[in-house]
């Protein structure tokens, strides 16, 4: 999934994803803030699709029966009312 | 004479680093495999169990890499509990991410009090609504005799070893680590069984409903993908919910998807 990164535009996972700066983050390059429910599998396989980033979590981890789901995704992070991604660069 | 142990690990990996659940999985059969080279008498030892894993609180405050998770296992061995730290600790140190924060949780389950359990009960059940710190996990550990211990990093993984316990020791927490053998083979779509059916060649204690309902012997389930159990009243079950068949217009009992195993 991670062939042609350096050509690849990161705005087209603004439909799915919200970016907020270090300063309003705790990150300090900032973060990738999902902008649905976790619980939206629908938008989550599509944001994956569009991603060149995805790698799969251990199966334990994962809340998805289709493996190509941000919620599947080792480079998402929980947080209390959704997730995160850091694979997506800043 | 064999111990019951409840063993405990959390914070061992790291983004691409064999998971925490494949690293405590490792550590039981290898204290199984210890067991029995060391055992005088084989029937004492190797009564192993599943691996759980179960979840904690998700907070800014809380230093986890992706997700906050402990896993916990149980068995019976002849080892003392100073031969089977030092298994636990050699794999740790081995198989730990170098960013992590390993920590380590063994009690000799049965030593346990009434009080004890209760204690440990309640702050994994404040884990996983809460932030607690290093200092509430030792010095709980110091209160019920619970071995605990950092392996690398800041340690902090002693506050979900400790957690992940009492999680276990509820007997209501958590989902069984991997996916259950049940027969289906790999280029198979489905397999129907009864519960009785599904009871022996797995090893599990029954089936429940998402509802929380035990289902009878008879019942059929059809299993596909990954089958997954859940750890609630004591016992390992298979979870599974009723789905519509649009050929047939019946409903049948089908082994639960990710998003209803997520509340375990």
């Amino acid at each position: 999934m991670e062939s042609n990164v350096d050509e690849y535009d990161c705005s087209v996972m603004l439909t799915w994803f919200m970016f907020r700066p270090a300063s309003q983050s705790g990150s300090s390059s900032g973060s990738w803030i999902f902008r649905f429910s976790s619980d939206n599998v629908v938008q989550s396989r599509l944001a994956a699709s569009h991603c060149h980033y995805f790698m799969a979590d251990d199966e334990d981890e994962m809340l998805d029966d289709k493996l190509l789901s941000c919620v599947n995704c080792m480079r998402r992070r929980w947080l209390v009312d959704g997730f995160e991604c850091y694979g997506l660069p800043s | 004479m064999t111990t019951t142990w409840l063993i405990c690990i959390d914070d061992t990996d790291d983004i691409g680093t064999k998971g925490t659940g494949e690293i405590a999985e490792e550590i039981m059969y290898l204290i199984m495999s210890k067991s029995h080279l060391n055992s005088v008498n084989e029937t004492e030892n190797n009564i192993a169990a599943w691996v759980t894993r179960h979840q904690l609180f998700v907070h800014p405050d809380i230093p986890y890499t992706s997700h906050n998770s402990a896993m916990c296992f149980e068995l019976q061995s002849a080892l003392s509990l100073s031969q089977i730290k030092q298994i636990c600790t050699e794999h740790l140190l081995a198989e730990s991410a170098s960013v992590a924060d390993p920590g380590l949780a063994i009690v000799d389950k049965l030593a346990l009090t009434h009080d004890d359990v209760v204690n440990l009960i309640a702050f994994g059940s404040e884990a996983k609504r809460e932030v607690k710190t290093k200092d509430q996990a030792y010095q709980l550990a110091k209160d019920v005799n619970v071995d605990l211990s950092e392996h690398g990093g800041t340690g902090q993984g002693v506050i979900g070893a400790i957690a992940g316990i009492g999680l276990r020791l509820s007997g209501n927490d958590g989902r069984v680590k991997g996916k259950i053998s049940v027969g289906l083979a790999e280029n198979t779509d489905y397999i129907s069984l009864s519960v009785n059916q599904i009871i022996a060649c797995s090893g599990l204690d029954g089936v429940i409903d998402i509802e929380g309902v035990k289902r009878d012997g008879e019942d059929i389930i059809v299993l596909s993908g990954k089958v997954k159990a859940v750890f609630v009243h004591d016992q390992f079950l298979l979870l599974v919910y009723q789905s519509l068949d649009n050929q047939t217009g019946k409903k049948h009992w089908c082994n639960a998807l990710k998003q209803q195993l997520k509340k375990y």
